[in-house]
């Protein structure tokens, strides 16, 4: 297996299949139109779920499977800043999810603040706290008037402003 | 004669202060964005969006012009001095303008590459102007069945551009499709794929999708560079100009790239990084000095620059003349237009000349302008890439979810914004592209709804898509675009096959 050269194809291309069955089997069981045609609403939604069963079978077929083994295998091998590496995206992401939470409950600023704090902090570590407070919070305020008075976008405001 | 009253009008338009003042801070801005590694004209524009907002439809795409062209010539400043390209676009420039640099010439890499761009976006500016009108003029003829075969061959074309990944070409493809069939259907009422969140009932903005792809996507591959450290650029500079034995190098390198550069740039899905790989290996291959090629050679340089800048704006004549955007960046336009009311397209010209004349003269005046600003504070400008990316991408993560924000004022699209970078991240992972999927998502709902009337007006008969001379002549493109590739690939198998024996 050493000698086999990795690709992703197969691993692609069972996606696909998985993705296909899904898609054209939710777009089937959907309810029929009130007027017209009943399957004109799923013609696309089935035409794009058989070409991706169609693709799929074709990744696997000209991929094979053992070459997206060997990939898994080395992606869980790769050196330890590449690990890092992901787990800072994992962890961005996870701040992203939280401010997405936060954003229309606490307002603009705090949840913006708080946001860029957090993701400053992975992307420079934690001594640089103080510089990621004095950025996260001017960034915020900036953007806030920015929007708010010059571009009339409304972000959401303070909590304790109406 | 019409076409220059009509480009004069666009220049009285276009050379109004306001204009010119949105056109400079435009241009600096993208600069700015297009210098930063990693992010492109279509990341720069998406998350400058929010600031045309409170403008009118023509002052709005001044602007998004001018961020455009300016990230254009932004994205080689770090090819040449730190050898990382803004953008794919730029990537050409890292092989002979970072040699430059190296060998102490960054004044002359600076000052070429904004003179070749400068050459070039003018010389397209101009086939743009010959060309929109007619191509527009075309695209009137067009029914239904017409406008769905031209999204089906846009398509095609961009899954053919897809090397090597044909296939995940079309997967790519089928998940852009399948974005654009979110939400309430057009024609029939039905709910789809809405999984009862009353948010996708209006279906999933293509802005969106662009923003989570381009510039969450981006940011977080761009960790990886994080950890291997940023290079340090020069911020010192002499006289930034060239030598007229420099000039006497890359004139006909730059003349001949423009045209080229053009025409792949109006092909959907092409772009500036197939344009300017393309116009450097041509001029390689004319020069009587291959062996400096990768080593400094000034036309090198000059070449993929004057491409590039050349493709951004043929991008353009599809999004204008035919309502299709060409690329990622002209996507990001079509969608601001949309959402000011216009629809870009054959009427465009007709309804609205003062946007479409006004954009096409201020591509004139946006390149000269560029050219002012980017090479006598070149050296002013390349000192932000002294600013740490551990420092930049945060504040660009959250300018992507402020941009989110502005365009629907939903904190549903933040999710989906997450899920789309992570989703950039893993199709990056494993080579599928995104230039299809992005363009799927783009035209998917017109596609289908176009397909749909011309079902509905031949009577359910599928002919009507084949009968006219303009739908077998897409349909060749669409034949061609899928099987020249193959053929190639076999090709390529029997040649190899042939030399292993």
């Amino acid at each position: 297996m050493s000698n086999i050269k990795s690709n992703w194809d197969g691993l692609t291309g069972l996606f696909s299949i998985t993705f296909g069955l899904a898609y054209g089997g939710y777009a089937y069981s959907l309810p029929q139109p009130m007027f017209g045609n009943p399957l004109e609403a799923i013609f696309l939604p089935l035409a794009v779920s058989g070409i991706a069963i169609f693709i799929g079978v074709l990744l696997i077929i000209t991929g094979g499977v053992t070459p997206s083994i060997v990939a898994i295998k080395a992606l869980l091998n790769e050196s330890s800043q590449r690990k890092e590496d992901r787990r800072k995206i994992a962890i961005t992401c996870l701040i992203c999810f939280f401010y997405a939470m936060l954003f229309e409950h606490v307002g603009y600023v705090i949840s913006t603040s708080l946001f860029m704090f957090s993701t400053l902090t992975v992307t420079c570590g934690k001594s640089f706290w103080k510089k990621s407070a004095l950025i996260s919070i001017i960034f915020a305020v900036g953007i806030f008037i920015t929007f708010n008075e010059l571009l009339s976008v409304n972000l959401p405001p303070f909590p304790f402003f109406n | 004669m019409d076409i220059l009253t009509n480009l004069m009008n666009g220049f009285s338009v276009a050379l109004q202060p306001y204009y010119l003042f949105l056109i400079l801070v435009g241009g600096i801005l993208g600069t700015v964005i297009g210098m930063l590694p990693g992010l492109g004209p279509a990341t720069g524009v998406a998350i400058l969006l929010p600031m045309t907002f409170s403008m009118g439809p023509t002052a709005s795409l001044i602007t998004m012009m001018g961020v455009y062209i300016g990230a254009m010539f932004g994205g080689s400043r770090s090819s040449i001095l730190i050898n990382t390209p803004g953008d794919g676009a730029a990537l050409a420039a890292t092989f002979d303008g970072y040699p430059m640099a190296m060998k102490g010439k960054a004044e002359s890499a600076l000052a070429i590459s904004a003179i070749a761009s400068l050459i070039g976006g003018t010389i397209a500016a101009i086939l743009m102007t010959l060309m929109a009108e007619p191509v527009a003029g075309l695209a009137i003829k067009f029914g239904p069945a017409e406008y769905f075969l031209l999204m089906v061959a846009a398509l095609s074309m961009t899954v053919s551009m897809s090397k090597g990944n044909m296939l995940k070409g079309f997967l790519s493809m089928c998940i852009g499709l399948a974005i654009s069939t979110v939400g309430i259907d057009g024609q029939s009422g039905l709910q789809r794929f809405t999984f009862g969140v009353l948010e996708l009932q209006t279906g999933i903005d293509f802005l969106v999708v662009i923003i989570g792809i381009y510039a969450l996507g981006e940011v977080f591959k761009s960790f990886r560079t994080l950890s291997e450290g940023g290079k340090k650029a020069q911020t010192k500079f002499k006289r930034i100009w060239i030598s007229k034995e420099e000039w006497k190098r890359s004139k006909w390198p730059i003349l001949r790239s423009a045209p080229v550069g053009f025409i792949i740039g109006a092909l959907p899905g092409a772009g500036g990084t197939m344009a300017s790989l393309m116009c450097y290996n041509n001029e390689k291959q004319l020069s009587k000095n291959k062996e400096e090629f990768g080593h400094g050679a000034i036309e090198g340089l000059a070449a993929p620059e004057s491409a590039n800048n050349a493709a951004s704006i043929g991008a353009m004549i599809p999004m204008l003349s035919l309502g299709v955007p060409g690329s990622g960046t002209t996507a990001v336009m079509m969608g601001a237009l949309l959402m000011l009311g216009i629809q870009p397209g054959p009427l465009l010209f007709a309804q609205h000349p003062d946007t479409a004349w006004g954009l096409i003269a201020s591509m004139f005046v946006a390149n000269v302008i560029l050219a002012i600003v980017n090479i006598p504070l070149a050296g002013v400008l390349v000192r932000l890439l002294a600013i740490p990316p551990k420092v930049l991408y945060p504040i660009v993560l959250s300018l992507a979810f402020v941009g989110c924000y502005a365009i629907s004022a939903s904190v549903v699209d933040f999710y989906i914004l997450i899920i789309l970078g992570v989703a950039g991240v893993i199709m990056g992972r494993l080579d599928i592209p995104t230039s299809p999927m992005i363009l799927a998502a783009i035209v998917g709902g017109q596609m289908e709804q176009s397909f749909r009337q011309g079902y509905r007006i031949s009577n359910q008969d599928l002919s009507v898509f084949m009968d006219s001379g303009i739908a077998k002549g897409l349909l060749v493109v669409v034949l061609l675009s899928i099987l020249l590739p193959i053929i190639s690939a076999i090709r390529a198998k029997v040649a190899e096959r042939k030399v292993a024996a």
